[in-house]
Formats: C-alpha cells, structure tokens, sequence
C-alpha cells in the first residue's frame, strides 16, 4: 500500500487547523498546526491523538534507557484531549471527545477514554482540534481555552472540590454566558485512584483506565472551553447536508436508534442480557442475578426517571435524568445510571437496591471515577472476603459481602479519599487480589475491569475482551451487538465460526468512529459507507468505506505496536481463569467455557499478528513504519 | 411493550409453536402479533427467546414451546 503522505489539495475542513500543546513543566503554552499532521492517515481524535503520542514515545526511547521507566503518574507521561474533523459538525452524534495517553496507571499500557455531553464541540469552537498535555504543574492550574488562545489559571482553590462544585466555580469564573464548558476531575483524580476518571457537564464520563489520575498527578484540575455553539463549515455544504437529511431518516426510522435507546436509555440491556444468561453477578460468578428486574430499564423508568437527555448534536438522546425522591439514597437531580453503572455497582456486588445505585453512581461523577472499575474493585473484595482471602480486620468494621448496598455506597467515598480499606481498593482489582494471594479473583484483561457480559455467554464478545488493546474492554469491538442483539445481523453466541474476522472488523471501524469522532451508538443505524458519504463532502477528501476500514486498521495496529514499546507480553491477550476452566454453572449458557485459543489463533491469522504482536510486514503495509 | 400490552408477564397454560403462542395471546386481549410480526415474520430487532436462547437459532417461529417452557419478547435494544 502506498502511502499518500500530505493528500491535501487545499486544507480538509472541519479541522480548526490548531492544536494546543502545553507545557505545564514551564507553564507554557503553545500553539502548533494541525495541518502539519497526518490527517488523512490517522483523521482525528483517537488516531490523530495516538500519532501526536507516537511522536512523544520515540522521544522518550531516545532518552530513555528502558521505557519501563516510563512514570503513568510522572511529568513524562503525556495526556491528549482530542476532537476529529466531524465534532461540532452537522454529521450526526458528533458531540464527543477521545482522551489519551502513553501510560495508564491501571493498565500500564496505552490509556483511553471518550466521552460525549457538550465538551467536545465546544473544544473546536473555542478553536482547537486538540489539547496536548506534558510535564506537571508545581501546583494546581486549570486551562482556559478561548478564540484559539489559552490561559493557564490558578486552581489551588479548586483542589479539594468535587466536579460539580469545581465545574460551577469556573464557570462563576471565566464562564461566558452560556458558552463555557468544563471538563474536570474530582478527588479520586487529585487522590490518584488508578482508575480515576474525566467529568465533563457534570454528569459525562472519559471514563476508563485512569485518565483522571493523570491530569490529577499533572496538578491540572480542568479545562474550560468558551466558545459560540455554531456547528464547523463543511468542505461541499449541500452534499454533506444532503447526506445527514438521508441518514437522519435512517437513524429516526431504525428501532434502536430512533425509538429503544431514547426510551429506556441503555438500562434496556438489564433484562435482555440476564435473560440471556450473562449478566455478570457477583463478580462474574454466575450470568444471572435473580433480582435484575429491580434494576431494569423499565423499572427506572417506571419509578425514577425524569426524563431523558441528549448529548450534542445527537438525533436520539438515551441519556437518563433520575431523582430518588426519598429514603436513604435520596437525590434531587441525577443523570443515569447507564447499563454498564446498574450493573457493576448492582449485581456484580449483588446488589439489589436500585436507589442505592442510582446514588452510588451519582457518587462517582461526583468524586471522579468509573463505575466500571469501581463496582468490578469492590465486588472482587466481596468474593475475596467470602473465600477468606482478606481478614475481617482489614475491612475497619465494613461488612464488605455480597448484597450490602450501604457498603457499596461508603467503599465509593472512601476509594475516593483512600480512607481505609478504600486505599487498597484504589489500586484496581488486579493489584488488590494480587496482594492477598488472589489473583484469580479479579475479573481484568490487562488490568482493566471487565464490563456487563459474561464472556461464557458470547464467545466474540470473549475475544473481543482478550485482545482489546486498552485492557478489559467491551467498546472496543461490541460484539454483543451481533451475538445478542442481532444488529446488523444475528450471528450464534456459542460458536467460533467467523468470530475473528467479525472482532478484527468491529475493532477497526471502532477505531474510525472514535477518530471522527462520534458516538458508538450511531453504529446501531450506520456503517462505514455512511461515515464515508459524510466524511466526505465534510472533510473535501474522497473518502470511501474500504479506505476507512485501512484508516481504522492502521489506528488498531499503531496503537498495538506502541503497547509492545511499552512492555506488552502475548500472554496478556487472555481472560480470568474462571472463564477458560469454571463452566457457567446455570441459565442458558449452562457449561460453557470460552475456547480462547482457537479463537486466538484464527483473529491473529486475520490480524497478520504473530502472536498478539503486529508482524514487520503489517507494519510496513500500513504505513507505520517505513 | 409492556406499556403497549399493560402486562410485564404472563403465565400460559398452552404447547405448541411460539406462533401458536403469540395467536393464544392475540386470542385473550393482547395483540402481541401486531407489535412483533410483520408479513409473518419477526420484526428487524425484535428478540424471542425460549428459555434464553434466541429462535432465530432454534426453529424460529416454528419452536415448539410447552407448559414448562420460557419465552421472554423484547423489543429491539442497543446499549453499551
């Protein structure tokens, strides 16, 4: 394949055509061209952000001795805010944003994160593509973008506050009248819990593998982003608008995208997943919780759902607006919870209380970290105090067990502050297990949770897991999608046939939604012709699908390729013991385990990947190396 | 759907095919059939499962289904 490496025959729209790069080390600003960047080759968010980050890892080989070195929490460690050219467009659920960088704190490997809400465009229209974020700050600062300027402020004030607070003291500050947007972290991230995350509006998550503890470590409390809410020029405006109009249509008249999603929000899953057996409970011990209908979609939305609420620029809205009137758990105004949120701070803890987990995850925004995470840390407690892994007198008089909502709720504030037992579940399940001889009950790839679907219940969705490059993953190729959902077409759970090939696809076209960037959700309606027949008159460039799918593929692959820099080993790409040797012990998927190196085999073969490592020959082929 | 029918659930005291089931329904005030059917066959999206396994893997509408059995209906659904 022959690389054309500056395609431009004028400049692409819907780039502002700046990338700001800060120093905090030197507490300085700089202002650089996108331009300058391969844009064809990588598009923007996800891939534009790992190519700036690509850069910085050939830097530090050549400085440093061993990579190992490389601190997720030191100066060195380099973080990336990143928008594509259709965010703050016209191209439907384009309301997102991609953060990432060299090392997790978690995972050890590449961090990564999206989030959708408002700060995404608003980064554009305060005149950046991207924020790269380098070095560390003496003491707390929050970055001001504007008009394609930025201040660095003072936030020593801020330091302490939750998002909420933090996020209505800057806008106080330096908001403009309703066209300030704010993205922040909240003790968690100040604290350093490894699987801290970025709040955005409040209620919005760049959730995983602990890109909150990084901006914490880097003392950068938030950005703000000020800026007119007016949708990017498109290259050929009547064509691009004429395309929307088409797959608006589409995305209204399809079932998921323009009825399901809005209704019930993504809560819907509960009682489908379950009922197909792999609803994950208490901790992935079994796949179905016996009380999941009193933490379903339905049942939210019979007795706390307010309304819904939609992300920028988006044509379905499955966001949720929640209050628990009364009782213990009460709150006035929440949002969510999410599918993935019910189910890790409910029946993976086997918890029962939907009040108490619309509360607990009214906690993590307010805090700072990822349900995820947070649930799947304490439910492996949970199993490990059963099995009498952890003394009693560690847990300081919290009757961490199975079923107890309240200590649910109290791990979370204490995870956050690192307060007692909470300091030690701020490291993540992996690292918590692992000190108490029980590395078997952390339910991780690569060191990062594993999200709602019991793999012995989906065995693309299995694979998907083992080989997602940011760890236990489940976005990163949703193949629950054709396995149980039956979108774009029904494929069998329990077989291998054409799974490999189905995850290598999903892998890549993920890599492409999360460049342009735009909400996973839109795939239930469009693929990769439609992003093409946007992407195009929007950008000016001829775009086809087959030419994303090579974009997609080459974001997979570099990203791999730098986690081999950054120390992968093959046997990494693997699942929890319990899933390759304990059998489902009921529902439908009754004594099934996942056969994973068949499944490895065959997606390495279609990969080009020698064991989990992207051959010399890939590489070359899609023009990561010369 | 369970807006649409006004139940969450329903116990049936009938065998046959999970055509056989959804008529039944259709024959005690729940026109399930208009919800889930179009031209004889399920509608894009729409999930029937019979004791958690999807017909579309078994004998589609031509499952056979008894007293002892679980069909659960859904809607189509995405999510993350």
């Amino acid at each position: 394949m022959i690389i054309n490496f500056q395609d431009h025959l004028a400049m692409p729209r819907g780039y502002t055509g700046r990338y700001l790069e800060v120093d905090l080390t030197e507490e300085k600003v700089r202002v650089k061209d996108t331009f300058e960047l391969p844009l064809r080759q990588y598009l923007g968010g996800k891939g534009l952000a790992l190519y700036i980050l690509y850069r910085e890892l050939k830097k530090l080989e050549r400085t440093m001795t061993d990579l190992d070195h490389l601190d997720p929490l030191g100066p060195d460690n380099v973080l990336v805010f990143a928008t594509g050219p259709a965010t703050g467009s016209l191209f439907p659920y384009s309301g997102r944003y991609h953060v990432m960088a060299l090392r997790s704190p978690l995972t050890g490997y590449i961090a990564s994160a999206n989030s959708g809400g408002d700060f995404g465009p608003y980064m554009k229209f305060a005149g950046f593509d991207m924020v790269v974020v380098k070095g560390a700050a003496e003491s707390p600062v929050y970055l001001h973008i504007h008009d394609g300027k930025a201040e660095l402020m003072d936030a020593r004030h801020l330091w302490g506050m939750t998002t909420f607070r933090a996020t209505d003291t800057i806008l106080e500050e330096v908001g403009d009248g309703g066209r300030t947007r704010v993205a922040t972290i909240g003790p968690a991230g100040e604290n350093g819990v490894l699987f801290a995350n970025i709040i955005n509006d409040k209620h919005r998550a760049a959730g995983r593998t602990g890109v909150g503890a990084i901006m914490g470590s880097k003392f950068l409390k938030a950005i703000a982003a000020t800026g007119d809410s007016k949708p990017v020029e498109p290259e050929r405006p009547e064509e691009f608008r004429e395309k929307v109009k088409k797959y608006l249509d589409v995305i209204r008249k399809n079932p998921v995208t323009g009825e399901g999603l809005r209704k019930y929000g993504t809560a819907i899953l509960v009682n489908i997943i379950n009922q197909h057996g792999l609803y994950p409970t208490r901790n992935f011990q079994t796949g179905v919780f016996e009380k999941a209908e009193e933490q379903s979609g339905e049942y939210m939305a019979e007795k706390y759902l307010i309304r819904n609420r939609a992300c920028w620029g988006c044509p379905t809205g499955c966001g949720r607006i929640t209050k628990v009137p009364k009782g213990p758990f009460q709150i006035g105004y929440s949002e969510g919870p999410e599918y993935e949120s019910i189910w890790a701070l409910g029946a993976d803890t086997g918890n029962a209380d939907l009040e108490s987990i619309i509360k607990a995850n009214h906690l993590c925004d307010e805090l700072g970290l990822d349900t995820i995470s947070t649930g799947s840390t304490i439910a492996a407690a949970m199993e490990m105090v059963e099995k009498g892994f952890i003394p009693e007198e560690r847990l300081e008089g919290v009757d961490l067990r199975f079923g107890n909502s309240a200590a649910v709720v109290e791990m979370i504030w204490r995870i956050a502050y690192r307060s007692g037992f909470g300091d030690e579940l701020a490291m993540g399940s992996y690292r918590l297990a692992r000190r108490y001889g029980a590395e078997h009950l952390s339910m991780s790839v690569k060191r990062l949770e594993l999200p709602a679907y019991d793999p012995r219940g989906a065995w693309g969705h299995a694979l998907n897991y083992a080989t997602a490059n940011r760890g236990g993953c489940h976005v990163t190729g949703y193949m629950i999608s054709p396995e149980i959902l039956g979108i774009p077409e029904k494929l069998k759970p329990l077989s291998t046939e054409g799974k490999a090939k189905w995850v290598k696809d999903f892998q890549d076209f993920t890599s492409v939604v999360n460049s342009t960037v735009a909400c996973l959700f839109s795939t239930f309606a469009l693929f990769a012709d439609a992003y093409a027949d946007m992407l195009a008159p929007l950008t000016g460039w001829d775009l086809t699908p087959e030419e994303l799918m090579v974009i997609g593929e080459r974001i997979y692959n570099l990203e791999r390729h730098m986690m081999v820099k950054l120390g992968f080993r093959p046997e990494e790409d693997t699942l929890p013991r319990r899933f390759l040797e304990e059998p489902m012990p009921e529902g439908p998927n009754k004594g099934s385990t996942v056969p994973l190196k068949e499944l490895l085999r065959e997606y390495y073969r279609v990969r080009g990947w020698e064991n989990g490592i992207p051959t010399e020959e890939k590489l070359k082929e899609l023009g990561i190396i010369p | 759907m369970r807006e649409k029918l006004g139940i969450k659930e329903l116990q049936l005291e009938v065998e046959g095919t999970v055509l056989d089931i959804l008529r039944e329904m259709e024959k005690i005030g729940y026109p399930v059939g208009d919800l889930v059917l179009k031209d004889g066959k399920v509608k894009r999206g729409f999930i029937i499962l019979v004791n958690g396994k999807n017909i579309v893997h078994l004998e589609g509408l031509s499952t056979r289904v008894g007293v002892a059995d679980k069909v659960a209906i859904f809607p189509p659904a995405g999510g993350g």
